[in-house]
């Protein structure tokens, strides 16, 4: 009987877990960070609340089994997804960077919500595909938001790898001593120290001069020596980077640290690979991280050749409205600008699919403001990172009077095993990196916004009879235009010149085609005839613009045209022949 | 001796008779499933079967990476069959697989033969409505697919006058006009106007690894890993650490042949140059040339504290790149090895006056276990065909100018065959032969001023090309070995397109391929030196030790450990990727306390026939021995008891 109320309170306690992330429902809220089962459950909620035109999808599994969801978004009633511009956007694939999720799932929500209410929505609910993955990294963002970590870690894929070269895998990484989730800093006092407490404010640390005295060593992050060797924290998780590990120019881990043993080493990377793949309807891709306030192009690296001008035109339309959308964010080339990447996600995407694909580097610290005015802080990149202590000084007032104290961990004293009495404290984890959930909403908007941009300019086509003339008996002259509406060709410049999948086909049939072809000036009547097989033209539709088509026919009566298109869908014209 | 080569499904039913007859020895691993729907199998021989941290050090071998090479399958079997017949000492543990790309190799028993490396993976060639729609035909039904020469106004091949079954490019710039265009043997299936321009099959496996891989080739696959035998390869490889050299039966031959240098744009360590926005960043003079060490010593007062930098991220940030061409430290044993196998082979009576091996594509296996895993890494290729004998044309030595000035007599004087050598090389007439010529110069008809004066206005002789020596070498091998069948002599055949076509050309797998009653001498020959070089791979031990005592129970103690072997551990490639497993030094006893070093002393790399030396200052509070052990991944494991 008592092991019966044992295994009773156990299914019970399963039971009761389940139930409580069956508290995530319709309409989400964006006033909090969703852990890793709070999302999926909230894609499932989406799921169930718009089940029409949505499908929850489960993708893959990565290293530590945990489940990686898709939320796709198509109305079936306007078509297949798959004859559809597709667009892609994701988030978090490092575990740290959490907010990234909750852009793609207000994303999701905010087009659900708004589907038949706002037409702007509705149209491009209509028109394209969605497909949604919030979290690309699950074991990240579980040992992030639900063990002790910093902002910075927990970035990595869970493939152990031996960083100390001790023959022991990932032995040593930060522990959280405090047991308050996270890992912050240590310090020592020490009148021999490197720094002392700033005069403008104690809980700020300066560097002392050559010849001042010390107060404070610092330890770096919070921990202990656990192999022994003398070195803290210095074989954490991983570290195989998520975003190096794509198989675009995938270099080794010699040549760039993180980027795994080979393409594709992490197994839920492969997933969303083989996921795509099998979506080739994909024409846009953002991939959400933080920060920096950036939307950013490839290439990757200089040692690939430079984007094609006409598809860096495109990546201009894109980007530059996206960076007005979300003031402060610039739009930027990612090696050049930034520095160079191996094997990263959306040089994939764009190498491989033929995407136009774009990181978003989510928030800057220099929103954090105590300030009458309105500032504009260039937020530049360095290997030290945001350290200059007047900013620090605003942000810490920004988190007593905004965030009521609760980004900082005020120093707070510890028995260190290894170290004796110390200080733990400093930025917690969910600052720095990413917004207090106060300004998460309007984050999440702007960017949705910028991602819903890039989808309504995904290429629309319209199949036009330009003219039928008859020539002769039954011989008629039949003029075509396939005509794009919006900015992004119906396939990447990119992708045609590699020949990453076929081009759009225009197909004539139900009469002789005695010729046909592109008429490559259609004020002086010239047309470019394509001898073998002249029913079927193949082509590539540029943004706002055209390609238009000359056949001779031999027939009567009705015949048809179809445009068939990897990216841009299908569509078809009947022409009758007199 | 063998009747004929190992299907794919042979293959597998040979490595299953042998794992099944060894149970204990031997197990099948399945790694992947080839797009056709071929196994890709490991055969793993060995005494840890059933461990999953392994003891002893292994070797991989990849056999037929390109799936185009059947006798390089056949060897792996021999191997296999080697390793576990006698009572060979089983101190490695053996991967053995038999053939990457299954899909490729069964095309060589297909009816039609057409040597193409493309495993089964569908792919749009042509890049138009249909796949796989326009492969070659086999239209003079000789089981072959060959060549096509068609007349044509627009060809640029030519007939070599040297050698008139081959074709070669005409020379403009010589005069020359092309006659022929070439096409693989076949029909425009697709009526796109174009002659098998989509024909089955996709990825060729041996090129899809990621050393330097080529993106948007026509076989060379999306990324990669692409395709699954070769995702399937690298994820078993990287799973088993113990790996400690790799063999490769295919096209190359690294035993004979050291991997090629010569590429443009390894990054020198030594010499780094910093872009000035960098530099500005750290602080540092743009003009100047820095060394790796002396970039770390220069940024590490710059990151976080606890973050220890390391060259790959240094090399990451500034995007140095890879490594491309093989460290001078490995080409030195590497030739070295080379050596000693032709000496080897001489020994054994091995023809080797034969065609260069093949060079190892970007993209292959064997590149890729070389730079990415830093292993040993050798290769066979068992095949290749001999040189072609020169024949010694008699030459005459003599030119018209000469002639002009020679008396008759000085002329006969020359002899038949000088006369008749003289008349061949500049392009007399069939019908004039030195006895007709010494004929006429006795009856006076003419002499050697008139002679000279007519050979001057003749055509200027088509000057025989340099035959490839290849071709060359295979008519020879086809006309003395294989009573011609090595190639197919040109033969006229109405093509429904190209109207009269000629189709002939060198059979499919000539190259690479002996009749299979030849398999076993080439293997019995070759095969061992793979024993040899196992011989000579590194093999650390503890060898010695000292103790000196400072006072009271503080001792200084040096361990010494030794690579008893010839190669160094790991190979400078290794230790630039930092890829193979380090070796570690353990030291263990009750109330020991480690006053300077480690209890787990990282031993990254140890010159072959070397030492390294480990220091340590210790206090021993209660007994008197310490344990030192020991280990390793793929360099072995030791111990010995240390007493103070």
């Amino acid at each position: 009987m008592k092991q019966m109320k044992k295994i009773f309170a156990a299914i019970l306690a399963i039971w009761l877990a389940g139930s409580a992330m069956g508290q995530i429902s319709v309409p989400l809220r964006f006033d909090k960070y969703h852990t890793y089962s709070e999302v999926n459950e909230a894609i499932k909620a989406l799921n169930r609340a718009y089940p029409n035109i949505t499908k929850a999808i489960l993708v893959g599994k990565t290293e530590e089994n945990r489940e990686i969801w898709a939320l796709e978004i198509n109305n079936p009633q306007t078509g297949n997804a798959l004859e559809k511009p597709g667009v892609y956007a994701d988030g978090n694939i490092h575990g740290n960077e959490i907010q990234s999720s909750e852009v793609v799932l207000y994303l999701a929500e905010y087009l659900l919500k708004n589907y038949g209410k706002i037409p702007d929505i509705t149209k491009t609910v209509d028109r394209n595909a969605f497909y949604l993955i919030p979290i690309v990294n699950p074991d990240g963002r579980y040992h992030f938001m639900e063990g002790g970590s910093s902002m910075n870690n927990n970035r990595s894929l869970r493939i152990p790898r031996d960083d100390d070269k001790d023959g022991l895998f990932d032995e040593d990484g930060p522990n959280d001593l405090d047991g308050d989730g996270n890992i912050s800093q240590m310090r020592i006092r020490d009148p021999h120290g490197m720094y002392r407490t700033d005069p403008n404010e104690p809980r700020l640390m300066i560097r002392v001069k050559e010849g001042e005295q010390g107060e404070w060593t610092l330890l770096g992050n919070e921990g202990i020596d656990v192999d022994k060797d003398g070195r803290l924290n210095e074989d954490g998780e991983g570290y195989v980077d998520p975003n190096r590990n794509w198989g675009s120019n995938w270099q080794p881990d010699y040549v760039q640290s993180g980027s795994g043993s080979f393409p594709f080493e992490g197994v839920g990377l492969k997933a969303i690979a083989e996921y795509m793949h099998a979506r080739p309807n994909i024409i846009v891709v953002y991939a959400f991280h933080n920060y920096g306030g950036m939307f950013l192009r490839g290439p990757g690296s200089k040692f690939q050749a430079p984007y094609s001008p006409m598809d860096v035109a495109i990546y201009d339309i894109l980007g530059k409205h996206a960076e007005k959308m979300v003031p402060g964010y610039r739009y930027l080339i990612s090696w050049q600008d930034l520095y160079t990447t191996y094997g990263d996600f959306t040089d994939f995407t764009h190498n491989t699919f033929g995407a136009y694909s774009f990181v978003g580097e989510l928030y800057m610290t220099s929103q954090e403001t105590y300030s009458k005015e309105v500032q504009q802080v260039e937020e530049g990149f360095s290997w030290q990172g945001p350290a200059n202590n007047e900013r620090e000084i605003e942000r810490l007032k920004f988190n007593d009077k905004l965030a009521h104290g609760t980004l900082f961990k005020d120093w707070t004293p510890f028995n260190h095993p290894d170290y004796g009495e110390i200080e733990i404290g400093g930025w917690i984890k969910y600052s720095t990196r990413m917004p207090h959930p106060f300004m998460l909403q309007e984050m999440a908007h702007r960017n949705a916004a910028a991602v819903i941009y890039a989808a309504t300019q995904t290429p629309e086509i319209e199949l036009e009879l330009v003219r039928v003339r008859r020539l002769e008996g039954r011989l008629y002259e039949v003029d075509v235009r396939v005509k794009n509406n919006n900015a992004i060709p119906s396939m990447s410049y990119h992708a045609a010149r590699q020949k990453l999948y076929p081009r759009d086909i225009l197909k004539i049939s139900g009469a002789k085609v005695v010729a046909g072809g592109e008429i490559t000036d259609r004020f002086n009547n010239k047309v470019n005839y394509k001898i073998h097989r002249p029913d079927v033209q193949f082509l590539q539709v540029p943004g706002n613009g055209i390609a238009e088509f000359r056949f001779l026919v031999e027939g009567s009566g009705n015949i048809d045209l179809t445009y068939e298109s990897v990216k841009a869908g299908k569509k078809s014209l009947k022409v009758s022949l007199r | 001796m063998a009747q004929s080569y190992y299907t794919p499904k042979q293959l597998v039913s040979e490595f299953e008779t042998l794992a099944r007859g060894n149970a204990g020895k031997a197990k099948i691993h399945q790694i992947a499933v080839s797009p056709g729907g071929n196994p890709v199998i490991v055969l793993e021989i060995g005494t840890e079967l059933n461990r999953s941290e392994k003891l002893k050090p292994a070797i991989f071998v990849a056999a037929n990476p390109e799936g185009i090479n059947p006798l390089s399958s056949y060897a792996s079997v021999s191997l296999a069959k080697q390793l576990l017949s006698n009572d060979r000492s089983l101190d490695y543990t053996w991967y053995i697989m038999p053939v990457l790309n299954p899909d490729a190799l069964a095309r060589y028993f297909h009816e039609v033969k057409w040597e193409n490396p493309r495993n089964d993976m569908k792919v749009n060639d042509d890049m138009d409505d249909a796949v796989d729609e326009d492969g070659p035909n086999d239209l003079n039904r000789d089981g072959f697919i060959t060549d096509m020469r068609v007349r044509d106004p627009q060809g640029v091949w030519i007939i070599d006058p040297g050698e008139p079954r081959l074709m070669r490019r005409a020379d403009r710039t010589k005069g020359e006009r092309g006659v022929y265009t070439l096409y693989l043997e076949g029909t425009d299936d697709d009526g796109d106007g174009e002659y098998n321009e989509d024909p089955p099959g996709g990825v060729n496996t041996g090129v899809n690894f990621p050393h330097l891989f080529k993106p948007f080739t026509p076989t060379g696959g999306m990324w990669p890993g692409s395709t699954p035998e070769v995702y399937g390869t690298m994820r078993f490889i990287f799973d088993r650490p113990e790996i400690a050299a790799t063999f490769t039966f295919g096209t190359t031959n690294f035993a004979l042949v050291p991997p090629e240098g010569g590429r443009r744009g390894t990054a020198d360590l030594d010499n780094i140059t910093l872009p000035d926005n960098v530099a500005e960043m750290f602080g540092a003079d743009k003009s100047k040339k820095y060394t790796m060490d002396e970039i770390i010593e220069l940024v590490q007062p710059m990151v976080p504290p606890g973050v220890e930098l390391t060259p790959a991220m240094v090399a990451s940030f500034l995007g140095l790149g890879g490594v491309v061409n093989p460290l001078p430290e490995d080409l030195a044993w590497y030739k070295e090895l080379s050596e000693q196998y032709l000496e080897y082979l001489k020994d054994a009576n091995f023809n080797t006056d034969r065609l260069e091996p093949e060079k190892a594509k970007d993209g292959s296996f064997e590149l890729w276990s070389y730079y990415h895993l830093g292993l040993p890494t050798f290769s066979f290729n068992f095949f290749t065909l001999p040189k072609a004998k020169d024949e010694k044309a008699e030459s005459s030595g003599i030119t018209i100018d000469q002639l002009e000035n020679m008396t008759s007599e000085e002329f006969i004087g020359l002899g038949e065959d000088k006369i008749n050598a003289f008349l061949k090389e500049n392009n007399a007439p069939e019908q004039f032969k030195a006895q007709q010529v010494i004929g006429m110069l006795r009856s006076g008809q003419t002499n050697p001023r008139q002679m000279a004066g007519m050979m001057k206005s003749m055509p200027k002789p088509a000057k025989p090309s340099e035959v490839d020596p290849k071709m060359k070498a295979l008519l020879a091998y086809s006309d003395n070995v294989l009573g011609g069948k090595g190639f197919v002599n040109w033969q006229t055949y109405q093509h429904p397109t190209l109207g009269q076509v000629e189709i002939g050309g060198p059979v499919p797998y000539v190259f690479t391929t002996p009749p299979a009653e030849a398999a076993d001498s080439l293997i019995n020959v070759q095969l061992p030196w793979i024993f040899k070089l196992v011989e000579k791979l590194p093999a650390l031990v503890i060898s010695e030790y000292k103790v000196k005592s400072l006072g009271a129970d503080v001792y200084q103690l040096e361990i010494w450990v030794e690579n008893t072997n010839y190669l160094p551990f790991p190979t400078a490639m290794g230790k630039r990727n930092n890829q193979p497993a380090p070796a570690v030094l353990l030291l263990e006893s009750d109330g020991l306390e480690i006053l300077q070093g480690l209890s787990r002393t990282p031993i990254r790399s140890v010159d072959g026939l070397s030492f390294v030396k480990l220091s340590f200052v210790i206090r021993m509070t209660k007994g008197k021995t310490i344990q030192a052990r020991l280990e390793s991944k793929s360099v072995g494991h030791d111990s010995k008891e240390i007493r103070l």
